[in-house]
This record gives C-alpha cells, sequence and structure tokens, in this order.
C-alpha cells in the first residue's frame, strides 16, 4: 500500500483483509471519511455489508493517497476496529455473530436475531493465557518469575470471566512477557554454564586442578 | 508504523512455538549428554542457592536427565510434580498447534475461569510443602536414588 501510495496510484484499503491480518474482525459497519481539499469537501463511506466504496468517483489520486496512509495507521490500530471510534457505542451493542450495531436497549440483534448481551470477549477473539508457557517455565528455569507469569495467566481467566477485556489482554501480554524474560534468564544461564565448562576443560589440568 | 508493530507482534506470536521448541531440543541433547549434578554444565538453581530451600523447579534438571535415560522412577524422586506435569503439558502444546485434535472434555476445564488460578495454588502449596522437614512431605524434596 506504502508503495503505491507513494507512486501516485490511487490505491483504496482491502478492509476486509486488514481486519482479518489483525485479527478484528467484525466490529464496524461502516466507515465514513469526510475529507476537505482545495474548497471541496468530500464524503466517503465505506459500507461493511457491500465490502465496497462509495462516492469514490470525485476524488482525486493525490488525496486518496494521502487518504490511505491516514487509514493505515488508523485501521491497524486495535481500538479502532474494535468500535471504539465510533463515539460512544458500547462493544455488547454489536452483535457478536454479524457485527451489526444496534440500539441500547436492545435484546437482539436487529439485522441476524442473535441474542445480545452475552458477550465474553468484546473482540470475539480469545485471549491466550500462555499458561503452558508459564508453567514450562517455572519447572524448569527455576526462577520465580514463572510465578508472575502463572498469575498473570490466572489474572487473564478471571478478567475474561468478569467482562474485563482489555484487562485481560494487558494481563496476557504481562503472562507472555514474564514467560519469556524467565526463559530467557534460565537459557542465558544454562548457556553461560556450558561455555564456561568447555573453556575451563580446554584450558587443561593445569587450570582445572 | 502501525501496519509495521502489528505485523512483528504476529510474527512473534507465530515463531515464539518453533523458536521453543528449537530451544528445547537443543537442552534435551545437552541434558541427555550430561548429567546435571555432576558435570557442573549446568547453573544451581539461584533460590536454592541463595536460601537453601527448594522451589518447585528444583530438581527438573536432574530429573529430565534421568528420564531422557529411562529410569522414570529416579526422576519422579527429584521432581514428582514436574514429571506429572510433562504429559498435560505435551497435550496442551500439540492440541494449540492442532486445535483439531483437541479432545472436548479439555475445553470443558480450560474454559472454567478459576483454572489458571487452580494451577497457581498447587504451585505455590507445592512449593511449601516440599520445604516441610518431615514425612510424608520431605519426599517431595529432590531425593537421589
Amino acid at each position: 500500500v506504502l508503495v503505491a501510495a507513494t507512486a501516485g496510484v490511487p490505491v483504496l484499503l482491502d478492509l476486509p483483509k486488514i481486519a482479518k491480518r489483525t485479527r478484528c474482525a467484525t466490529r464496524y459497519s461502516a466507515i465514513k471519511v469526510c475529507y476537505i481539499q482545495g474548497g471541496k469537501d468530500y464524503d466517503l463511506e465505506y459500507s461493511r455489508e457491500t465490502e465496497a466504496w462509495s462516492n469514490v468517483d470525485e476524488f482525486d489520486a493525490a488525496s486518496a493517497n494521502l487518504l490511505v496512509l491516514f487509514l493505515a495507521a488508523m485501521l491497524t490500530s486495535r481500538s479502532v476496529l474494535q468500535g471504539r471510534f465510533l463515539g460512544d457505542m458500547r462493544p455488547e451493542m454489536f452483535c457478536k455473530k454479524c457485527g451489526a450495531p444496534n440500539d441500547d436497549s436492545a435484546t437482539m440483534c436487529s439485522r441476524c436475531g442473535t441474542a445480545l448481551g452475552s458477550v465474553v470477549a468484546p473482540s470475539g477473539e480469545p485471549v491466550p493465557n500462555y499458561l503452558v508457557y508459564a508453567i514450562l517455565t517455572t519447572v524448569f528455569c527455576c526462577l520465580p518469575f514463572g510465578i508472575v507469569s502463572i498469575v498473570y495467566a490466572a489474572q487473564v481467566n478471571s478478567k475474561l470471566a468478569g467482562g474485563d477485556y482489555q484487562g485481560a489482554v494487558d494481563s496476557s501480554s504481562k503472562a507472555k512477557m514474564w514467560a519469556l524474560v524467565s526463559m530467557a534468564c534460565g537459557l542465558v544461564a544454562v548457556v553461560f554454564y556450558i561455555v564456561i565448562a568447555i573453556l575451563s576443560v580446554a584450558a587443561g589440568p593445569g587450570m582445572n586442578r | 508504523m502501525h501496519l509495521l508493530r502489528s505485523s512483528t507482534i504476529g510474527w512473534i506470536d507465530r515463531a515464539w512455538p518453533a523458536a521453543f521448541a528449537v530451544g528445547g531440543g537443543a537442552m534435551l541433547v545437552a541434558l541427555y549428554v550430561w548429567e546435571p549434578a555432576a558435570s557442573g554444565m549446568f547453573p544451581p538453581c539461584p533460590f536454592h542457592a541463595l536460601t537453601g530451600f527448594h522451589c518447585p523447579g528444583c530438581g527438573s534438571l536432574r530429573a529430565m536427565h534421568k528420564l531422557l535415560h529411562g529410569e522414570l522412577w529416579a526422576a519422579f524422586r527429584l521432581n514428582p510434580l514436574m514429571v506429572l506435569s510433562l504429559p498435560p503439558l505435551a497435550s496442551a502444546v500439540a492440541s494449540a498447534q492442532w486445535p483439531a485434535l483437541r479432545p472436548r472434555w479439555i475445553d470443558r476445564i480450560t474454559s472454567r475461569p478459576g483454572w489458571p488460578t487452580a494451577i497457581l495454588m498447587v504451585v505455590l502449596l507445592y512449593w511449601l510443602v516440599r520445604n516441610l522437614p518431615f514425612e510424608p512431605f520431605c519426599w517431595l524434596a529432590p531425593h537421589r536414588l
């Protein structure tokens, strides 16, 4: 996208593909972009339903490129795709199944009829708790960091159960980080010891008596 | 910048099991060749060196050496929790790589919110109990056969 944009070719983003790659599937129903250039008012809209842009014709290449850059930065940030940029829409108000936005008081999705409200993870994406790595590093790396990782892994599940999706994501990344720290410490120590042992053997019996 | 960052994170997430497999494989070879207790090739547990108490992982390296040489009971005496946790851990890694093979009843356990906390409690309890100086708890401390 960036290469094409700087080459002056009008490019429009493949939004479904981006949403898929950033694992933030179905939170938006439409994206509106208002853009003013040279006293002219451009009003673009991307519809999820038709998966197409409207009002693109009158758009010239230069501003299309600016727009592409802006969108690329915006769309790949998760908060945007999770629907928070749509003002005061809460995640619960989006249908879990089809992604359609619904009224605050609605109990069933207006488009597909699925029951609303029992949203476990607003993004629909399970949050990994890295428990396996936490246990592995606890049992093998001999350092308290693995325990820290298990504590955060436990937080992931309890926060998810309490509906705190963002908190669960935070704990998930901390669980991963501490498992990595523990593993790195263990690996560094082992490699260090093996190198020292080989060096002292290579230095001969005179050094090692 | 955002494009770059999100793709980097995805790459790390994908490379993480592979790096684990390669590093783990190298460790297994080293553990098979060298006896951790005698060779001086492996570091002692820093927690044990500092405090004199056993941590939940104490004995794991020696136990892995025994396991790789087929001495299951000797491994079990060195670190029973580690030996017991190996089959579930192996199946967890396998089912994370191939979700289609995962039996449904595992999901019923792991979908409970309190389940990682339960494991944390087991590990902490094990940490405490294997440092108690009387039977039967002292059996959980690393023993050489």
